[in-house]
Formats: C-alpha cells, structure tokens, sequence
C-alpha cells in the first residue's frame, strides 16, 4: 500500500487548539459573505442620518470611513442614552453571568461562536460601559472587565449586533428579563451615530419615507397590485372585490406589511385578507400613504422608528377611520404593542376597536386602537360568522412557526392555531421548546433578510428548520404556516436548504382558501392556481 | 497468534474510537461551543451536536465495512456536511474531521503491531476514509451551489413580479398542448 501521508501533514492549516488570547482580543471575521452590504450613502443623506463618506466602502476594508472624533461621538451618544432609558442602565449593570441565555440564541446554536452568547453579545457593550461610566471600571480597566473602545470594538459592534435578529428568545430565559433585544437596538444606534448601518436595513427606511412602503411602490402601483390580485381572486372564486383606497369616512383603516402586497407567498395572503373582508361585508379602506405596516426604523434608532410609525396615526386621523386594522407581520407588531403608544400617543382619532361583526369590544388595543388580525378572525370564529371549508386545504399538512414577535413581543399565542384549526383539517405543532414563547427565529429578522449573509442565515434558523423536519418525517407537514411578512420571505430559503419539500404561507391565504363566499364558483384552484386536491385517473377519464 | 476477524477488532474498539473520532471534531469548534455541542442532549436545543454525533456513529459504520458503499456514505455525511459547509470555516476545516479517524485507528494499529489483523483492518480503514472525503467533497460542493442559488434567486425574485404584473417586463406565455 502507499504511503498514505498523515492527516496532520494534509491538514497543517487546521488549528484545533482554542485561542489562547481572551475573547476581547478574538477579531471578528469581516471578509466578504460575513457581513451585510453598509448603506449606501444617498439612503442616509435622504433620512438625514449621519454620512460616513460620499464614497461607497466595505466593512472589509481595513480602515474604516469614520469621523476622527468618532471616540467621542461614540461616548457622548452612551452617554446620553444611559440617561434616557433606564432600562439600559439596569441591563448594563444587573447581568451575573449566570449563563442562562448563552445556549438559548439561534445564531449560537447554529454557528457555534461563542460571541454569539447573548451575555457576550451584551458584554461587547457592557465591556465598554464599565470602563467608561463605572468607578470600578475606570481604576481597574481589565481587571474588573471593563475595556477600552478601539476601532477593532466598534468592527466587533458591527459584525455581531448585525448577527442578533432581535428575537428575544434570550430574554425568555434570563432571570433578570435582559431584554438583548434592546441592548443590540443600542449598539445599532450608537454606530449609526457614525454612520455604520446596512443597506437593506435603511434603503427600506428610505423608501418608506419617499413612498410610503419598503420598496418604493409608488400609490398608483400599489393601486394596482392590489387590482390584480381582485382579478385573481375573480377568476378563482367568480366573486367580484372592490376595495376602496384612501376612502374618508370608513370604519376601519387596514394596514399590513408590503410584502403582503409585492412578494410571493405573502400575496396569496393578501387574497385572502380581501376575501374574508368581502365575506363579511366589512366598510374598511387599504391606504397608499400608509402602504406599510413593516417599520426598518425599529432596526435603526428610536427617532427613525417614531418617524415611520407616526403615519400610521397621520392616516387614520386623516381618513377619520375608527380603527385600524392590521395584518400578518412581526415586528410590525412589537412596535404597536410595545411602543406607540409611548411614541406617538395618546391617539386622538377614532375610538376603542369593536368588532362590526360581533361586537366584541377590544380593551388590550384601547390605547393603540389597533387589532392584530388573527385576534380578529379568532372572535369570529368564537361567534361563528365564518362559513368554512376546511377540506379545500386538505393537500397541506400544516404546522405553524410562531413569529418572535407576535409570540414573545405581544402574547399572541392561541389566536393564530385557533384560526388554522378552523380552517385546514391537518395540523401538527412542532416539539414543545421549540413553538410558542420559546419559538426558534427564522434567522432572518431584525433586517438581515439580504442575499449576502445568506450562509449565516441559514446557520441562524437551523433549529427552527431542525424542528420543521421533525414533523415533516413524521407527520407529512408540507405547509409551514406563519403571521410575519419576513418570515414569508425568508422561511422559504431555510427550508429549501434544510427541509425540501416544505413550502410556506400565511394564516390569512389558508383562510381564503376554506371560506365559502356568497355567489362563488365550484373552486378547483387553490389561491395558488393549484389543484385543490391531485388529479386521479378518475378525473383524467372524465 | 490473534485470531480476531476485523469485525471483531472494530467491535471491540467501536466506542473508544467513535469517542475519539467526535471528540476531534469538536476541537474544530471553540471550547465553549464544544462543550455545548456535546453535552446538550435534547435534538431541538442542539440541532448541531446531535447532526454531528448520529453523523460519527453512522460514518464510522461506512468507515469499518469491509467494502466501501458510496451510498451510505453519502447517507451519513450528508446531514453533517450540510451543517459544516456554511459554518465559517475553510473547505479543508469543513471536511477535515473525516481523516481523523486515519490516526486514531493507526495509532491503535501500531500498538498492536504483532497482530496482523488489526494493520490489515487499519490498512482497509485508512482507505475507506479517503473514500469518504471524496465523497465528502460533492455533497460539499452541492450545498454550497444550493447556497449561490438560493442567494441568486433572493436577488431575481425580489421585484421580478412586480415587474411582471405591472406588465414592465412581458414574459412568453404558457403554452397550452391541446393547441399544439
């Protein structure tokens, strides 16, 4: 036999050996594919945010495009954001490193860096604030884990607080209720205080501002959009809709993410918005000025976040609509549960939400005035004014992904599985740690949904797509169901890569496809234009 | 004179080996994210180890057949190379796990060199591993093309059907065969 050579001769380049530099000093990887695109300049000349350069540049670059007293901006924008949120303060100080939350994080568990440990995400921060704003810190330096701010902290900030979805599953789990959420809301804005944010983050803020959605639809396309999915939806069920856009006097004023209305399968989920909302006789109006439920500016600061939300508000009064109704999307939801009302309250239009249609009157939304759709549809089906077919879904086996943001942001929890109990006959929840509060990101929120970082993506939503396969082998699922406009984006990659076979939807489409609408046609097509069930031998004959 | 056949040789060694086979794979990963790997035992929580660990026990089964099967090789790669091929690491970092059982089992072999036996059922171990990083080297190149697809596709589909129905763009219709 030949001399084999030894497999430490092949593979020299391969060091098993743990760093034996301490994790301040471990650079983060920032070769191309690791990080998402920087915004491009004109995006952040349009917001009015800080501009690093004219020029584009790469956070591959070596030297990095940023003001000389970018130390100071960096301390005094701490600074004042300690002063302004408690809460801050409390995370900062209050973290025991007890290690709760180091192997609840997605990202951890599917790429194995340990800076992906929530407490270590943080402690990139905090490492910071203790040197800088902590007695112990500014005596002890090092010793009492505190470290100085470099550039290579600020690239470290870049590269990981663009690796947290801010999901929250952490949170869950964290004795103290550290919300790492915020902490990576605040490292995000402290960089954009220098101008270092990503693209896909801020063109659709951009956009939102110039066009009213993320991308760029202008009123008479959005018009339009939704004109082509009546047609569909005509030639599918023979039932004529005629929604109204702009329309004062309403009672109701729907807004849901743009995705819904521009990207596949989130359109299908539009179909099915309009057919419910037609199978009730609802008097609502869509908006092309507030054509976006999504808000980027959650993702960037808590000043662009209240810029993009105020329009919802801006329209509803303008219309002078009751109440707004919105649709399936995520993050959309935990900046209506959790901060509008901070933002942009008291409301001073309309009154508390109240179902038309059974009466129900919605005191958990009485300061928003705003009902998530699925709560809606819930108390429909609870006063039975829904004439379903369930069986017309009868080729999906279902099972639903709870959205981070609607599960842990706002406890919508029951409604969703309610609604698609009611509307499909075949539903298998995935394991118990996995779904509900504990639910597994997509890998994919918080505006890292770009094609560049797409292997990190796929790693961040390996244990979602780990417990889709589960019930994918042993029940049959075929449909991963979901309330988020990001998830319908990304969730179909995922599961391409990790669980062929799988397709994606929304509640809303499955509830289309089961209502029985006044004067319809015999359907044989799904909103997908498929086959409600597989064509037999029977049927070819025929 | 030992009279062990190679089926017993492996047997015998089966779990030291594999132990020792997963435990080099774990020093691929840092010493907390290891550790994790390992010691997690719930699937869900730790999709990684568990793809990882099933993965050693059935390569291991290819690894010491007396005749290589492709087929099952590509079986129990292929869950763990599809983790490893978009972890941040290099092609050679992503597969090299697999030529550690080469040392493992000669390193056994060489203590045992009275027995013939054993340096033959090494000699036939040896070369079913680099048959398995060949292997190993397709399903590599498979996920990453999967990859560069999904990421191309992201980037067409992202607008192509507004474009579509805003008729901008005028594809070729569907043809219907009965007219043909």
């Amino acid at each position: 036999m030949a001399e084999t050579p030894k497999p430490e001769e092949l593979f020299k380049n391969i060091d098993h050996s743990v760093p034996e530099e301490p994790w301040e000093d471990v650079p983060p990887d920032l070769s191309p594919g690791r990080f998402a695109y920087p915004t491009k300049p004109k995006n952040l000349e349009y917001l009015g945010m800080p501009m690093p350069t004219k020029e584009e540049w790469s956070p591959a670059d070596e030297e990095w495009p940023i003001p000389d007293n970018w130390k100071e901006i960096i301390h005094e924008g701490f600074k004042d954001r300690l002063e302004k949120y408690r809460s801050l303060k409390i995370f900062m100080d209050v973290c025991v490193r007890c290690g709760a939350c180091a192997d609840k994080c997605h990202f951890f568990i599917g790429t194995g860096d340990p800076k992906n440990m929530p407490v270590l995400r943080a402690e990139l921060l905090r490492s910071v604030y203790r040197k800088d704003f902590t007695t112990a810190g500014k005596i002890l330096g090092r010793i009492s884990g505190g470290r100085p701010l470099t550039k290579q902290v600020l690239k470290e900030w870049f590269s990981y607080f663009y690796q947290c979805t801010e999901c929250r599953r952490c949170s869950v789990y964290c004795p103290y209720g550290i919300d790492t959420a915020e902490i990576t809301m605040m490292g995000r804005e402290l960089l954009s205080l220098l101008g270092l944010n990503i693209n896909w983050i801020l063109e659709p803020a951009a956009n939102c501002f110039r066009t009213g959605n993320h991308l760029g639809i202008q009123p008479h396309a959005f018009r339009e959009m939704v004109d082509f999915f009546c047609d569909d939806i005509e030639e599918i069920t023979g039932v004529k809709l005629e929604p109204t856009f702009n329309r004062k006097g309403a009672e109701i004023l729907f807004i849901t993410p743009s995705g819904d209305v521009f990207a596949d399968p989130g359109t299908y989920t539009m179909m099915g918005y309009l057919l419910l909302f037609e199978h009730l006789g609802l008097d609502y109006t869509l908006s092309t000025y507030a054509s976006e439920g999504g808000n980027f500016g959650l993702f960037t600061s808590s000043e662009m976040m209240k810029r993009l939300n105020s329009k919802m508000y801006a329209e509803a009064r303008r219309l002078g609509v009751k109440w707004i109704l919105g649709g399936e999307c995520g993050h959309m939801w935990r900046v209506i549960h959790q901060y509008m009302d901070t933002m942009n309250g008291p409301t001073d239009f309309g009154e508390t939400p109240k179902s038309p249609i059974t009466g129900t009157v919605f005191e958990n939304a009485a300061a928003t005035k705003m009902v998530h759709i699925t709560e809606f549809t819930a108390d429909l089906l609870r006063h039975n004014k829904l004439r379903l077919d369930p069986s017309r879904n009868d080729n999906k086996v279902v099972t639903f992904h709870d959205s981070c943001n609607p599960s842990r942001a706002m406890g919508l929890l029951d409604e969703p599985r309610e609604v698609l109990k009611a509307v499909c006959n075949n539903f298998y929840e995935m394991p118990e740690n996995t779904i509900r509060e504990q639910t597994f990101c997509c890998g994919s929120g918080s505006g890292l949904n770009t094609e560049e970082i797409m292997e990190l993506r796929l790693l961040g939503g390996l244990p979602r797509a780990n417990a889709v396969r589960y019930v994918h082998e042993k029940f049959g699922v075929n449909m991963l169901s979901c309330i988020c406009a990001i998830d319908r984006a990304a969730l179909p990659p995922l599961m391409d890569y990790w669980v062929p076979g799988v397709d994606v939807t929304g509640i809303h489409e499955l509830v289309g496809n089961a209502l029985v609408m006044d004067g319809e046609i015999e359907r044989t097509m799904d909103l997908r234009f498929e086959p409600l069930k597989e064509e037999t031998e029977e049927d070819a004959d025929e | 004179m030992d009279n062990s056949t190679g089926e017993e040789i492996v047997r015998a060694r089966k779990d030291k080996w594999v132990a020792r086979w997963f435990d080099a794979l774990m020093r691929t990963y840092p010493e907390e994210s290891a550790r994790f790997f390992k010691d997690t035992r719930d699937p869900f929580a730790n999709p990684v180890g568990a793809t990882l660990e099933k993965g050693i026990r059935d390569l291991f089964e290819v690894v010491t057949a007396d005749t290589f099967d492709n087929e099952a090789a590509k079986t129990a790669l292929e869950p763990m190379v599809r983790v490893r091929a978009i972890q941040e690491m290099s092609p050679s970092e992503a597969l090299g796990f697999i030529t550690e059982i080469k040392a493992i089992v000669k390193q056994d072999a060489a203590a045992d060199s009275r027995k013939s036996t054993v340096a033959e059922k090494a000699r036939c171990i040896v070369d079913n591993a680099d048959k398995a990083l060949l292997t190993a080297f397709d399903l590599y190149m498979d996920c990453k093309k999967r990859v560069y697809h999904l990421r191309a596709r992201q980037a067409r589909d992202s607008v192509r059907q507004l474009l579509v129905k805003k008729e901008l763009i005028s594809e070729l219709p569907d043809i219907d065969p009965e007219l043909t």
